[in-house]
């Protein structure tokens, strides 16, 4: 990984969140490359979690692996660093077990879109009420700059020196054609969207994705800040699901690229509709007795 | 039983009538044994028909053990289903059986030769082409018109409850007690679907009085109350005795992706889960499966999944997840015949160094192998209570044979299975991260669930220092490995030490695991009957290996045998790893059935005559 060196520039320093009741930062010093979208993810995150009044301890971030996951030791929240690509399954075990707590997942393009897309496509679905940033940097940045599921056709890297051959994956469209309630896209660069928008998202109650286009300094040439001001553009308002099929369209347009909130629908979450939870979570069942004698009678 | 008592295990004329004698009045006997087998294709209802005639037997007070054999396809094939019913306790099924019900020609076909002398076929002449002349002559055929009766009531799909009414006249068995038994296989269907069945039943059973008056060679009656209390007790299979367990044990999250031999368990905790407040999850796959399991656990509650080897394949990395942020764990991996999708609905012990090894990096983990429905039930309770103490994965080994045969067992005594849960992590007002993964205090520090004040740490997969935090220094890398590998020596006091069955200073010595404890048991039964003295250590807490009993057993044998359930003797490698003694026999068997009783006292009557 290319972080040996110390970063150069800090986009967003420990300063960004100050102000905030809470301190989200950890003993531990971000290791990114210099010049990394990373860094505004980071300060975005920590923002929105200000900005909603949230305490450390009732939020968990889920994290994949990927230089997206190396969050892990920098925000000081209940924490699990999953393996690559199953971070989403972890988040809704937790949702699960306590449907209390504010879970977030940050994942990269190649963990979340690339082999952990089987469980993107279901748990948006299943619309648990938890938010999905992607760190969408069209490369995988921990194994240094192969070319990951997002990046456009004839893009090259190491792993595919004559372009890619294959079409992209497009997360918003798939999310829309998946049943997803809250479909957004923002830039690390522009930490105060960014920032807007995860908080619009933890406020969903349902899955919310939240894609970031993050630039990644040191392998990806191509999607750089310059080029995502210059393809980006940004919505003034998110369609509802009578518009679904316009916000589907947005999303298959190709060339420009719509950030904001593209798609937004109200639905119960997956954790509010399971029977057992609306007892209470599950983390307070009492387990200490239980009777299972009644049972006994099924077995004769 | 038979009213002519048979010795069964060695039938030949060599016996001198003198000892034929001493047979039949020998009190306890083998003989007290019936054996029946309904076969025929999938769909004809002869799962739901063993039961019921498994539940006949109970109410009459007898053991049973049955065993359901199956093609993975849903109709068509070649199904069936075999009840050994005993008067004294039975753990396995048998290679010889005395009564063979066959609702197609196929069953006749494959089982004719497996009947005993004197055996009988139950089967409907109208609808088979099977020439009798070219049959066995020292079998009888009991012609019961089977659909034609059922054509009565309800058409075709009732030929199997004619059938079996027709055997418990041939067994001459209070038909009360068949009543007794359909009212348990239908409780919950209407009152006219149970009283069909009985209907159907009933013409079966007074159709063989009538036609064969004078022939009604075995008996299944009512065991006196005192010396049976069968019908008081369970009747489950493996599976059903792990999910009590499971139940009992505090289980709340349970996830699973259907696949055969455990299957059964997401069902049945689907259907109780409003009962018991459980959340369970059908998840897309596997994988899926144990990280949602893990993220449950983690949030503090306990979880389990149930899977078999290709599942559990998928699951290895997740494993290792597991062992790395130590978040417990119940993984109840039922094995079935590899590799690939190998044999779906059969059974081995293949996945045992599987279980051992999935994974990589060293990691500790508990693996039990449960060999009945007590162990079944009561390790698994033991189960939930490691995993939350230790903080690791415990695989739970079962098999299709274990997993999905029935047995009756007596109640489970609840006072015997009770929760332990590792002190609470107590909230405190610090704003300072948790070292949860001390290095400095026990070997487990209390383990904060999110939502608790004070407690914020990191589970994290990287190798990290005391809060979680990614962390690749040495000296903690070192540190962090002996923190997670030293709970092992600590494991091992936690375990019930294996205890020896069978008689002291035996002849023969067999070392068995898991599952072939029940064959093995009922064979040490037969070999006592042929005066061959042999005992058995059964090994149910595999790991860690239980060095000290296995090592105590294999030098102070015999003749040593080795019976496994597999092609290259697994846990004999072990045993030769861990006590240095190369078993010098191995019976094993890897044809996707379980040993019968009776190849095991064949193999060890060949070693005693040989050695
Ligand atoms: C099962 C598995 N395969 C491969 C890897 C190696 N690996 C680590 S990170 C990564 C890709 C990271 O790319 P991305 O998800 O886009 O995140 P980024 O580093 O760009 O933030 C890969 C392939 C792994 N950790 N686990």
């Amino acid at each position: 990984m290319p972080n040996a060196q110390k970063p150069l520039t800090i986009i967003a320093p420990k300063t960004a969140v100050k102000g905030g009741k809470q301190n989200w930062n950890t003993r531990v010093f971000p290791t990114w490359c210099a010049g990394c979208g990373d860094w505004g993810v980071w300060a975005a995150l920590k923002q929105a979690l200000t900005n909603l009044g949230k305490k450390p301890e009732e939020v968990v971030i889920v994290y994949g692996v990927g230089c997206s996951g190396n969050m892990t030791s920098f925000v000081n929240t209940y924490a699990f660093h999953g393996l690559h690509g199953r971070a989403l399954p972890v988040a809704e075990g937790i949702k699960l077990a306590n449907n209390k707590l504010t879970v977030i997942v940050v994942a990269g393009d190649g963990d979340g879109y690339g082999i952990g897309v089987g469980h993107f496509i279901h748990a948006l679905r299943r619309n648990f009420d938890l938010t999905y940033i992607v760190h969408n940097n069209a490369v995988y940045g921990l194994t240094t700059g192969q070319t990951s599921p997002t990046a456009l056709k004839g893009f090259k890297s190491k792993s595919t020196p004559e372009g890619v051959i294959e079409e992209p994956v497009n997360p918003l469209a798939l999310a829309i054609a998946t049943g997803a309630t809250f479909v957004s896209r923002s830039q690390a660069a522009d930490i105060p969207h960014l920032a807007q928008t995860i908080e619009a998202g933890i406020k969903h109650n349902g899955f919310s994705l939240v894609d970031v286009f993050q630039h990644c300094a040191t392998f990806n040439k191509v999607n750089t800040v310059q080029w995502y001001r210059e393809h980006a553009y940004k919505l003034e308002k998110p369609f509802g699901p009578q518009e679904k099929t316009k916000a589907m369209g947005k999303a298959l347009e190709t060339g420009r690229y719509p950030v904001g909130v593209l798609y937004h629908e109200e639905r119960p979450a997956y954790d509010d509709e399971v029977t057992e939870l609306k007892k209470g979570p599950l983390v307070e069942r009492d387990i200490s007795n239980v009777d299972i004698t009644p049972l006994f009678d099924e077995f004769r | 039983m038979r009213k002519s008592a048979k010795w069964h295990w060695k039938r030949s004329s060599s016996l001198d009538l003198c000892d034929k004698l001493k047979l039949i009045l020998g009190g306890r006997n083998l003989s007290e044994e019936l054996v029946w087998r309904i076969g025929g294709e999938a769909g004809m209802g002869i799962k739901a028909i063993g039961a019921t005639f498994a539940r006949m037997c109970t109410a009459a007070g007898y053991h049973v053990f049955d065993e359901a054999e199956y093609p993975s396809l849903i109709r068509g094939g070649h199904n069936t289903h075999q009840v050994v019913a005993s008067t004294v306790a039975v753990h396995a099924g048998r290679e010889k059986i005395d009564v063979l019900v066959a609702l197609n020609d196929e069953t006749i076909t494959r089982h004719v030769q497996e009947l005993f002398p004197k055996g009988g076929v139950v089967f409907d002449q109208a609808r088979s082409k099977i020439d009798l002349q070219t049959q066995r002559s020292d079998v009888t055929f009991y012609d019961v018109p089977f659909v034609e009766l059922a054509a009565q009531y309800g058409g075709d799909l009732m030929r199997n409850t004619v059938s079996l009414g027709a055997t418990a006249a041939l067994f001459d068995t209070d038909f009360r007690l068949l009543t007794e038994a359909l009212k348990i296989t239908f409780k919950g269907k209407s009152a006219q679907i149970l009283k069909q069945n009985a209907l159907a039943a009933q013409s079966g059973y007074e159709y063989v009085r009538r036609k064969y008056p004078q022939h009604i060679p075995w008996k299944l009656i009512r065991q006196p109350a005192e010396s049976s209390l069968t019908h008081r007790h369970l009747y489950l299979t493996g599976n059903d005795a792990l999910a009590l367990g499971a139940l009992r044990g505090g289980m709340s999250f349970y996830a699973a992706y259907p696949m055969t031999p455990t299957s059964a368990l997401l069902e049945f905790f689907a259907e109780h889960a409003p009962r018991f407040g459980l959340v369970v999850k059908h998840a897309e796959d596997e994988i899926a499966v144990i990280n949602m399991a893990l993220g449950a656990s983690y949030a503090g509650v306990r979880s389990m999944i149930a899977t078999s080897g290709g599942g559990f394949s998928l699951m290895v990395e997740a494993l290792g997840l597991a062992a790395m942020t130590e978040t417990p764990l119940v993984i109840n991996l039922g094995q079935r015949p590899g590799p690939a999708t190998g044999l779906p609905t059969w059974t081995e012990q293949g996945d045992l160094l599987f279980a051992l090894h999935a994974a990589q990096g060293d990691f500790p983990r508990f693996i039990v192998a449960p060999g009945d429905m007590n162990e079944c039930f009561f390790e698994t309770v033991r189960a939930f209570n490691l995993a939350e103490k230790y903080e690791v994965p415990v695989i739970i080994l079962t098999d299709k044979y274990i997993a999905e045969s029935h047995h009756d067992t007596p109640e489970f005594s609840l006072e015997e299975a009770a929760v332990m849960r590792p002190p609470a992590f107590v909230s405190s007002s610090s704003d300072e991260p948790y070292e949860r993964y001390s290095l400095h205090s026990a070997q487990t520090s209390t383990r904060p669930f999110p939502g608790t004040k004070g407690g914020i740490y990191v589970a994290n997969s990287d190798e990290h220092d005391e809060v979680g935090y990614s962390e690749e220094d040495a000296t903690i890398r070192t540190a962090m490995m002996q923190r997670r590998l030293g709970k092992l020596t600590a494991f091992e006091k936690e375990l019930p030490q294996p205890v020896v069955e069978g008689e002291p200073n035996a002849q023969v010595n067999i070392l068995c695991w898991g599952s072939t404890k029940g064959p093995v048991r009922d064979a040490i039964r037969l070999l006592a009957e042929k005066k061959i003295s042999a005992n058995f250590l059964n090994i149910t807490w595999m790991y860690p290996f239980p060095e000290a009993a296995v090592a105590e057993f294999v030098h102070n044998a015999h003749h040593l045998v080795l019976v496994e359930n597999n092609y290259s003797g697994q846990f004999g490698s072990l045993v030769q790893l861990h006590t240095g003694k190369k078993i010098p026999y191995r019976l094993l068997k890897y044809s996707g059935r379980q040993f019968y009783p009776e190849e095991i006292v064949r193999k060890i009557e060949e070693i005693v005559t040989h050695a």
